[in-house]
């Protein structure tokens, strides 16, 4: 029960990730950027959650839309940086997220410190009545998880019942076709970076208010990172919303597991990693490129 | 706070940074002239500064036997990255990336099975790279500090850069290389195979990482450690973005973000904040990279056709292919 709890709890940000960058990858932006839009949401939710006053419910909510907002907002800073000045995207996001590491560090450091912390770069701590609500006693797993498969059904109507949805398709299969068909391919690039980089955003929030109540430096980001596994789920899942919740589980499974193995056996963690990089290998042999341009 | 740019002893540490950075960054320029964008540079790096420390570790044969090690490690993860992705076609940034995962996993769990502790190898075996005295210098106070006494990596760094612009401008295989990033329909016409050409400047430029990888394994400190590289080979990739097509960039390009680095690490002591280290070096990519994007003479990247080159030969045929799209534009 522990250990389903616990990968639970893992699978939240595997498949909100996942689905964000699913959804970019569709639209044919190969946007590597989840990591620093999962850490500035998170950042916006812990920094709004220590500081607005009110009902529990209306501090959780604002802090994830503010959660959301952030990530929005670097997925289009990035986006419009790199379609502005012909940036390959994929050079751009992976800079972005060393440098959004950077700034919601410095940011925290110097904005949002907890005073009571020293060893520690975090802001205050929530107030436990703007927590999503615990679902088991021994472990973290909360309320987020229902906005994930919520996340899931929502995108999947999208993609398939939506004309917006229908554009992702288009200008993922055939951008020059779908330009020609009457859509401006910038407009549409802006609409569809700013919504997936809510989506990671909104991923950073839910773990904040979920899991640590607080946004903790190197909590959230770097190699360890959650986001990478939601897109590697993203990039295992190919074409498909359907395949993305098993490969979410797959790699919500191997997180808690090799955490499990490293404390039974000894070996080091890195192995969940390692196995990570040789799924990703896989799907490049998958036939299906994430993308049509696989640059811009 | 300025006074620090005076320091002798950051611009030694800059220099001594900006070799790895150099060298990296020169291995990863050779394969963008050919036309492919190589993002596992960073698992190359890392899988590199391993394979120098091992070596070096468990032959004995000092610093020498480290270095060849870190180059050959480069040669061979790059040759995986050329066999899967211009050899078997595979899509090279998807490949890239699962390389940067494999080798941050693959160095973590070695560490662990070769040395029974996860982080770091630090050994007394370990013996950092010897240093050369330049004869002459003694007279000149500052710059002997700065630019005497580096390790003969740093020496090598220079005149490889000055090599590879040389070796692309005025060799005809240098055009090859270029005509392979800009216009591959060219080179296969003119009987040659790209896919020959991004081979050998992927391995090359392997060869160029692993020796980045072994100064930067080996110079200071002599120890590997957890994900040491910590970005260096995604900031060496936008370094070859922003330098395009001027090679000799590439220099002055390293060298300022190696100080961009060492000196955000002493911003402490002028009084601000640390986390700032975090921030400034890699802002600085970004707004390097689209200045010199705005700044860019039109149609000489690789991967984008010449303007000229389409009535040259109208009706070549559809400049398509995978070297095009592996150089990131549709």
């Amino acid at each position: 029960m522990t250990s389903i709890g616990a990968t639970l709890t893992a699978l939240t940000p595997i498949l909100l990730i996942g689905l964000g960058a699913f959804v970019a990858f569709r639209g044919g932006a190969f946007d590597v950027g989840q990591v620093g839009q999962f850490e500035l949401g998170g950042l916006a939710a812990g920094a709004i959650a220590a500081a607005v006053p009110g009902p529990g419910w209306v501090i959780l909510l604002v802090s994830l839309a503010g959660g959301a907002a952030l990530g929005a907002l670097w997925s289009l800073l990035v986006s419009e940086l790199s379609q502005r000045f012909a940036v390959e995207l994929v050079v751009l996001s992976l800079i972005a997220n060393y440098l959004a590491d950077g700034v919601a560090r410095l940011a925290t450091k110097t904005l949002f410190q907890d005073p009571a912390q020293f060893s520690v770069i975090a802001t205050r701590l929530a107030p436990a009545r703007a927590w999503l609500p615990l679902l088991t006693f021994q472990t973290s797993l909360n309320a987020g998880i229902f906005i994930a498969v919520a996340a899931a059904a929502a995108v999947w109507w999208l993609v398939r019942r939506t004309t917006f949805g229908h554009r992702v398709t288009m200008f993922g299969a055939n951008p020059v076709a779908a330009a020609l068909s009457g859509t401006d391919p910038a407009g549409f690039r802006r609409r569809l970076l700013a919504l997936t980089g809510s989506v990671c955003g909104l991923a950073g929030a839910v773990e904040v208010l979920g899991v640590f109540h607080q946004y903790q430096d190197g909590a959230l980001g770097g190699t360890n990172s959650l986001a990478w596994s939601g897109l590697t789920a993203a990039l295992v899942a190919g074409s498909s919303v359907i395949a993305l919740l098993p490969a979410s589980v797959l790699l919500a499974c191997m997180t808690t597991g090799f955490a499990g193995i490293q404390l039974d056996l000894g070996i080091d963690p890195g192995l969940g990693i390692l196995l990570q990089g040789l799924i990703i290998l896989t799907a490049a042999f998958a036939g299906r490129r994430p993308g049509h341009d696989t640059g811009r | 706070m300025l006074h620090l740019l005076a320091s002798s002893t950051i611009w030694y540490q800059t220099l001594q940074a900006a070799t790895s950075l150099l060298l990296v960054t020169l291995g990863l320029y050779l394969p963008y002239r050919a036309g492919v964008l190589n993002l596992g540079g960073e698992g190359i790096m890392l899988a590199a500064c391993f394979g120098a420390v091992l070596a070096e570790d468990k032959t004995g044969g000092g610093a020498l036997a480290g270095t060849l090690a870190g180059a050959v490690s480069g040669i061979l993860i790059a040759a995986l990255f050329a066999l899967l992705t211009v050899g078997l076609g595979a899509n090279g940034l998807v490949v890239g990336l699962a390389l940067n995962f494999a080798t941050a996993g693959g160095t973590a769990v070695a560490t662990t099975a070769l040395y029974g502790i996860s982080g770091a190898i630090s050994t007394p075996n370990l013996r950092t790279l010897p240093t050369w005295h330049l004869p002459g210098f003694g007279r000149l106070p500052w710059i002997a500090q700065v630019v005497s006494g580096q390790t003969p990596l740093t020496y090598l760094s220079w005149a490889a850069a000055a090599a590879v612009a040389w070796y692309l401008h005025h060799t005809r295989a240098g055009l090859t290389i270029r005509a392979a990033g800009t216009r591959p329909d060219v080179v296969a016409g003119a009987g040659r195979s790209v896919t020959r050409v991004q081979w050998l400047c992927l391995t090359a430029g392997g060869a160029l990482i692993g020796l980045g990888a072994a100064q930067l394994a080996l110079s200071s400190v002599a120890q590997f450690s957890y994900n040491m590289t910590a970005g260096r080979g995604f900031v060496a990739l936008a370094l070859t973005l922003i330098a395009g097509t001027r090679s000799l960039l590439l220099v002055p390009l390293a060298i300022a973000f190696a100080l961009f680095d060492i000196y955000g690490v002493n911003l402490q002591s002028a009084g601000l904040p640390a986390e700032l280290s975090s921030v400034v070096p890699y802002a600085a990519v970004v707004v390097l990279l689209v200045l010199t994007r705005l700044l860019r003479r039109p149609g000489r990247g690789p991967g984008e056709p010449h303007p000229r080159a389409s009535i040259a030969i109208a009706g070549a045929g559809q400049v398509t292919g995978d070297s095009l799209e592996e150089a990131g534009r549709p």
